[in-house]
């Protein structure tokens, strides 16, 4: 119990999320990207875009990617932080107003994905605090 | 964006902010308690001074190799020297191996002619 203990500690603390961190800038880049195509607006329904056009989205992502791509390359953990930060706030405001959205057949698939996403930016986000405390 | 975005936005940043804050000061205080513990701190003296032990025993072998391979580089000159002779004799050998031939087919050319003359004369 105290070995799974001090090597749950280890994998928790000691391990590199940089891996991670590569894709998901990659996702989201790409993901921001899309988010300007009007493609994508059929996804959205009124009541979304009354609250936030999807270009804003955009931006935000495609900010938080590069941010990412930049610290992961860079080595900089503060970068990685940051963008870490961005991106949980707008896969969180995504999330919401997909799981809010009246537009059932695309909100089943986006609401748990853009959750998913947040939590994994959440939960980096968290590690690269405490690590750096 | 409007206000309910916003709010979304404040309320969840705050949230995982609380939470890494909160795991911070968990881990922190973590480190405090292993930093301080008498029995940690003993196991690891022990440790540095076994692994110091080790350094220099690591270090007398070094030594020891490194006279060892002074003493072969030595041999290994000695040897070259030798064999740079060997090979000069050898030459000198094979020159006077290939003189000596020359000067016995001469040898043998000249009873030849002068057979095949005897021959003629009678």
């Amino acid at each position: 119990m105290h070995a799974i203990k001090g090597r749950l500690n280890e994998l928790l603390l000691a391990t590199s999320t940089e891996y991670a961190e590569l894709l998901l800038g990659v996702l989201s880049t790409f993901t921001g990207i899309w988010l300007f195509l009007p493609v994508c607006h059929t996804g959205f329904c009124p009541w979304q875009l009354e609250r936030c056009l999807p270009e804003t989205w955009g931006v935000m992502l495609l900010l938080s990617g590069i941010l990412k791509l930049y610290g992961v390359f860079s080595m900089g953990r503060l970068t990685r932080q940051i963008s870490a930060g961005i991106a949980t706030l707008v896969w969180l405001c995504l999330a919401w107003t997909f799981f809010l959205a009246k537009q059932p057949e695309f909100s089943v698939m986006a609401a748990p994905l853009t959750t998913v996403l947040c939590v994994f930016n959440a939960l980096i986000y968290i590690k690269l605090w405490m690590v750096t405390r | 964006m409007n206000w309910e975005t916003l709010l979304v936005a404040l309320l969840g940043g705050g949230l995982v902010q609380g939470i890494a804050s909160l795991a911070g000061y968990f881990v922190k205080r973590r480190e405090i308690t292993i930093t301080d513990d008498v029995g940690v701190r003993d196991s690891l003296q022990k440790q540095v001074t076994g692994l110091m032990e080790e350094r220099k025993g690591l270090v007398a072998e070094i030594d020891k190799l490194s006279d060892r391979c002074g003493d072969i580089e030595k041999e290994n000159r000695e040897l070259s020297r030798q064999n740079r002779e060997l090979n000069d004799e050898i030459t000198k050998l094979r020159q006077d191996s290939f003189d000596k031939e020359r000067a016995m087919q001469n040898e043998i050319d000249t009873l030849k002619h002068e057979v095949e003359e005897l021959k003629n004369v009678r």
